[in-house]
C-alpha cells in the first residue's frame, strides 16, 4: 500500500483539519461567544475536544485494521473501550460535576 | 470477451414490491398530513413554531442528511472505491465550534428567518438581494440532485416501456423524476415543517433500520463480517481514498469539496438545516441536536448508505456472475439489495425507505427555498408595491398561501435543474460539481461575516460578484488556473477538477474579500474626493457602465471566446477594483457599530439582549412541574407562583417555556412565553385560553415549566 494511500489522507485530514478546528476554538474563546468560565459551556468545550480526538482514534484504528497491524477485532476492541472510557469520562468527570 | 460500458437493469422486483412502495408512502404521508394540522401560520409552516427536543432533530435530520447524501451515490462509490465512500461522514467535525458557537445563536438570537435576510441586517439591502439570487440557485439546484437521485433509484425497479391505450411509452428518467416531483409538490405543499420534521423523524429510525438491515443480510450472504472483510481487497478496507488518485475519487479534492465547502454550505447555508436547528426549542438543544448526529448518527449513517455498495463489490470478487464488476454504480444499491433479500416484501421495504428519504431530503429542501421567497422576494417586492396595511391574521394567510403557491414553483425548477447534472457519470461526481462551484462565495460571506467584524457591504459585494467571476475564469481555464492547487490530481478533460476545484474557488473569494476589506481606507478615500467634484454622478455612472460591461464580457466570454485568459483576467481584476468603489458610494448609512450589533460572534450577548428584549438572566435554575389554570385576558404572559418562580431562579419579563411533561412528545406540545407577576397557588400555571390552544395542552396532563433567559 502507498503511503500515498495509507497515511498521508490521515496525516492531511487531521492536520489541516485540525488546524482548521483549533483556529475555530480559538475564534470561538477569544470572541467570547465560547464561555469557559460558564460551567454549560465548559461543558461544550470538552465535547468538542471529545469529538475531534474520536474521529481520530476511530480513523487510526480502521487504518491499522486495513493495513494488517492490528487485527480487525483487536481494533473493534480498543475502539470500544476507548469509546466507553472516554464517554464515562466525559459525563462523570464534567457533566454530572457541573450539574452537582 | 471485453466488456464495454455499464450493465444498467430494468424491472427489477415483483408486484408485491409495488404494493408494499405503495403502502409505505401512503402511511407517510397520512403521517405527515396528520401533523399538518400544527401548522397555524407562516412560522410553523417554515420552522415548526421553535419548540422541539434535541432528540427528535437530531433523527429527523437523519432523513434529510441520508436522502442528500443519498443510498445511490454512496453505494456507487462504495462499490467502486470501498470503504473510503464513508469519508465525507466522517469529516464534518473541524467546523463545529464555528457553527455552535458563532453561526447557531446568531441566526436564532438575531431572528432571521432566511440567510439572506442575514445579509439585509449585518450588510445591507443589495447585499440580500444578491445572496437571494445565489442561494436560490444553490438551493434549486440541491432539489435538482435529489431529483435525479430519485430518478435514478426509481428506473431499475420500472420496465423500459409501458402500454397505455394502445400506445407504448418509454419510461425515460425525465418522464420518472416529473411523477416523483408531482407527488413530493402534493405533500409539501399541504404539510409544513411540523409535518416534515415528523414524516422524518419516523424515516431517520426506518432509514437507519433499513440500512442496518440491509448490511446484516449482506453479511450474511457472505457468510460473515470476518468473510466480507476479508474479501474485500485492502485498498477498499481504507477509510480514506488514495490521496490524489483517480481524478473522480481522490482523498485531497474530496477533502477540499466536502469536508470544507461541503461542511460550511451544510452547516452554514443549507437553510433547510438551519430550519431544523430553529425549530430547536432552544440554541443549547441545537447543538445538541448538531453534536449528537455528526459525532454518532453520521458514522453509522455512512454504514447504512454505502454498504450496498460494499457488499456489491465483495460479491463481484467471489461471484462476478451475480454482481458483474461492470454493473452501473448508480444502480447498485438496488441490483445488490434484490439478491440479497429473498423476500420482496423485505426488498419493497427497503426500496420505499430509499425513496421516502429522498423524498424527506426533497421536501426539505422545497419548504426552506420557499421560505427564502416568502421572506426575501415576496415580501420586499411587496412592501415596495403596497403600503396598504392589513391585519396580522391576513398577511399570515396570504403569505401561507404564497409559501405552497412558490413551493409548486420550486419543485418545476428543481425540475429542469435535473438536465445539467444528468451529464455526470454519477450523482456523487454531480454533487461533488455542485457544491466545489456553488457553495464557496456563500461559504466565504457569511464565514468572514461571523466572525469578521471589519467585513464591509463593499467586501461582501465584492466576493459574490468578483469572486464568482474568477471563478468562471478557472472553470474556462481549468488547466492554468486550477492547476495550481490540485495537488497533484490529474485533469479529467471531460470534468475538469471536479472535487479540488473547491479549493481555488475558496481562495480566490477568500482573496478577494480580504483584498477588499484591506483597501477599504482608499474606498473611501477615493468616494470623499469624487462627492467633492462637480461631475459625481457622472464618474460614479461611468464606473458603473464599465462594471457592467466587464460582467457582461466574463459571462459572454465563458461561453463564447472572446479573448485571451490575461485580456479576461485583467478586466476582473479592475472590477475587482471599481466594484468596492461603487459599492462605498451607493451603500450609504453603513455603520460598523449597528450592523455588527448581535450579528457577529463578538457580539453574541448582544444578540441574547435583542432576543429577549431586556438583559438575559443566567441565574442557575431547576425545572418545576405545573398543572395548568386558564384565566381570562390575551396578554402573551404565563404566571407562577413565587416559590416556583424562585426554584426556576425567574423574574418577570424573563422568557419561559412551557412543555407537556411527556419527554416523548418532544416537545411538540409547548409554548413560549413570557413571565408574568407571581401568583399565591403553587404548582399551577395560569396560562390563557389562546397559549392552551397554540400549546395543544391536553387537559390534566402535567407541563414542565423552565425559563430560557
Amino acid at each position: 500500500m502507498p503511503f500515498s494511500h495509507a497515511w498521508l489522507p490521515y496525516i492531511y485530514l487531521y492536520g489541516v483539519g485540525g488546524l482548521l478546528f483549533g483556529s475555530g476554538l480559538i475564534i470561538t474563546i477569544k470572541s467570547g461567544s465560547l464561555d469557559l468560565k460558564r460551567p454549560g459551556h465548559k461543558n461544550w468545550f470538552v465535547v468538542l475536544i471529545f469529538g475531534f480526538i474520536w474521529f481520530m482514534v476511530m480513523h487510526a484504528l480502521w487504518n491499522l485494521a486495513a493495513l494488517e497491524i492490528l487485527s480487525l477485532n483487536v481494533s473493534l476492541l480498543i475502539w470500544i473501550i476507548f469509546m466507553i472510557t472516554s464517554l464515562g469520562f466525559i459525563y462523570f468527570g464534567f457533566i454530572k460535576k457541573a450539574r452537582s | 470477451m471485453e466488456q464495454v460500458g455499464e450493465i444498467t437493469f430494468h424491472s427489477i422486483g415483483s408486484s408485491t414490491v409495488w404494493i408494499v412502495m405503495i403502502v409505505y408512502f401512503a402511511v407517510i404521508m397520512l403521517f405527515g398530513s396528520y401533523f399538518g394540522r400544527y401548522t397555524r401560520s407562516t412560522t410553523d409552516f417554515f420552522f415548526g413554531g421553535r419548540r422541539f427536543s434535541w432528540w427528535l432533530i437530531t433523527m429527523s435530520i437523519v432523513a434529510t442528511g441520508v436522502g442528500s447524501h443519498s443510498f445511490v451515490k454512496y453505494s456507487a462509490k462504495g462499490f467502486e472505491h470501498g470503504l473510503s465512500s464513508t469519508m465525507t461522514y466522517i469529516n464534518d467535525w473541524f467546523f463545529v465550534p464555528f457553527f455552535l458557537f458563532g453561526w447557531l445563536p446568531i441566526i436564532v438570537y438575531s431572528k432571521v428567518r432566511s440567510i439572506p435576510e442575514y445579509f439585509e441586517k449585518r450588510f445591507s439591502p443589495s447585499s440580500r438581494f444578491i445572496a437571494t439570487i445565489l442561494l436560490l440557485v444553490y438551493m434549486i439546484g440541491y432539489i435538482g440532485i435529489g431529483f435525479l437521485t430519485l430518478g435514478k433509484a426509481m428506473i431499475p425497479l420500472l420496465p423500459q416501456s409501458f402500454a397505455l391505450l394502445g400506445v407504448n411509452l418509454p419510461v425515460t428518467l425525465m418522464g420518472v423524476i416529473t411523477v416523483i416531483a408531482v407527488i413530493t409538490g402534493i405533500y409539501i405543499t399541504f404539510g409544513g415543517q411540523t409535518a416534515v420534521i415528523f414524516t422524518d423523524l419516523l424515516q431517520g429510525f426506518i432509514l437507519l433500520f433499513a440500512g442496518l438491515l440491509l448490511f446484516f443480510f449482506g453479511i450474511t450472504y457472505l457468510g460473515g463480517f470476518q468473510a466480507f472483510w476479508d474479501l474485500l481487497p485492502v485498498s477498499w478496507r481504507m477509510p480514506l481514498a488514495d490521496f490524489n488518485r483517480p481524478p473522480d475519487f481522490n482523498f485531497a479534492g474530496i477533502f477540499w469539496q466536502d469536508g470544507i465547502a461541503g461542511s460550511i454550505g451544510f452547516l452554514f447555508m443549507n437553510q433547510g438545516l438551519l430550519m431544523r436547528f430553529m425549530a430547536c426549542k432552544s440554541v443549547n438543544e441545537g447543538r445538541k441536536a448538531a453534536a449528537i448526529n455528526i459525532l454518532f448518527v453520521l458514522p453509522i449513517s455512512a454504514i447504512v448508505v454505502g454498504n450496498a455498495g460494499w457488499v456489491g463489490k465483495a460479491i463481484s470478487v467471489v461471484s462476478p456472475e451475480t454482481v458483474s464488476p461492470f454493473s452501473s454504480p448508480d444502480q447498485i444499491f438496488v441490483v445488490v439489495a434484490n439478491i440479497i433479500l429473498s423476500s420482496p416484501i423485505i426488498f419493497g421495504f427497503i426500496m420505499a425507505a430509499l425513496t421516502a428519504a429522498l423524498m424527506s431530503t426533497v421536501d426539505t429542501l422545497i419548504n426552506a427555498t420557499s421560505a427564502i421567497f416568502v421572506n426575501d422576494v415576496y415580501r420586499p417586492i411587496k412592501g415596495l408595491l403596497s403600503k396598504k396595511v392589513t391585519s396580522k391574521q391576513v398577511t399570515e394567510r396570504r403569505e401561507l398561501g404564497v409559501a405552497r403557491i412558490a413551493s409548486m414553483g420550486i419543485t418545476a425548477l428543481g425540475v429542469l435543474a435535473v438536465y445539467p447534472f444528468n451529464s455526470f457519470p454519477t450523482v456523487y461526481e454531480a454533487h461533488g460539481y455542485f457544491h466545489s462551484t456553488l457553495t464557496p462565495p456563500l461559504v466565504i460571506a457569511i464565514f468572514f461575516g461571523v466572525f469578521w467584524k471589519k467585513f464591509t457591504p463593499a467586501g461582501v459585494i465584492t466576493t459574490f460578484l468578483g469572486g464568482v467571476a474568477l471563478m468562471l475564469l478557472g472553470a474556462k481555464y481549468p488547466g492554468v488556473l486550477i492547476a495550481p492547487f490540485d495537488h497533484g490530481i490529474t485533469l479529467n478533460p471531460d470534468h475538469p477538477y471536479t472535487y479540488i476545484r473547491a479549493l481555488y474557488n475558496i481562495v480566490v473569494c477568500a482573496g478577494v474579500a480580504v483584498l477588499t476589506v484591506w483597501t477599504t481606507g482608499l474606498q473611501h478615500q477615493f468616494v470623499k474626493w469624487v462627492r467633492r467634484l462637480p461631475n459625481t454622478n457622472m464618474i460614479m455612472t461611468t464606473l458603473t457602465s464599465i462594471l457592467s460591461i466587464i460582467y457582461t464580457v466574463v459571462i459572454v466570454s465563458f461561453f463564447i471566446d472572446l479573448g485571451t485568459l490575461n485580456l479576461i483576467f485583467t478586466l476582473i481584476v479592475a472590477s475587482i477594483i471599481i466594484l468596492p468603489l461603487v459599492v462605498n458610494y451607493y451603500v450609504v448609512g453603513y455603520d460598523v457599530e449597528t450592523h455588527t450589533k448581535g450579528l457577529v460572534a463578538s457580539s453574541i450577548p448582544d444578540a441574547r439582549r435583542f432576543f429577549k428584549g431586556s438583559e438575559p438572566n443566567d441565574a442557575e435554575g431547576e425545572k418545576v412541574l405545573v398543572h395548568y389554570k386558564v384565566i381570562e385576558g390575551d396578554v402573551d404572559e404565563i404566571r407562577f407562583s413565587k416559590d416556583d418562580m424562585q426554584t426556576m431562579a425567574a423574574n418577570p419579563g424573563d422568557l419561559i417555556y412551557l412543555s407537556d411533561k411527556r419527554k416523548w412528545l418532544g416537545g411538540l406540545k409547548s409554548i413560549h412565553s413570557v413571565y408574568g407577576e407571581p401568583h399565591n397557588e403553587n404548582g399551577i400555571a395560569y396560562i390563557n385560553e389562546e397559549q392552551k390552544n397554540v400549546g395543544i395542552f391536553a387537559k390534566d396532563k402535567i407541563l414542565e415549566a423552565e425559563k430560557e433567559l
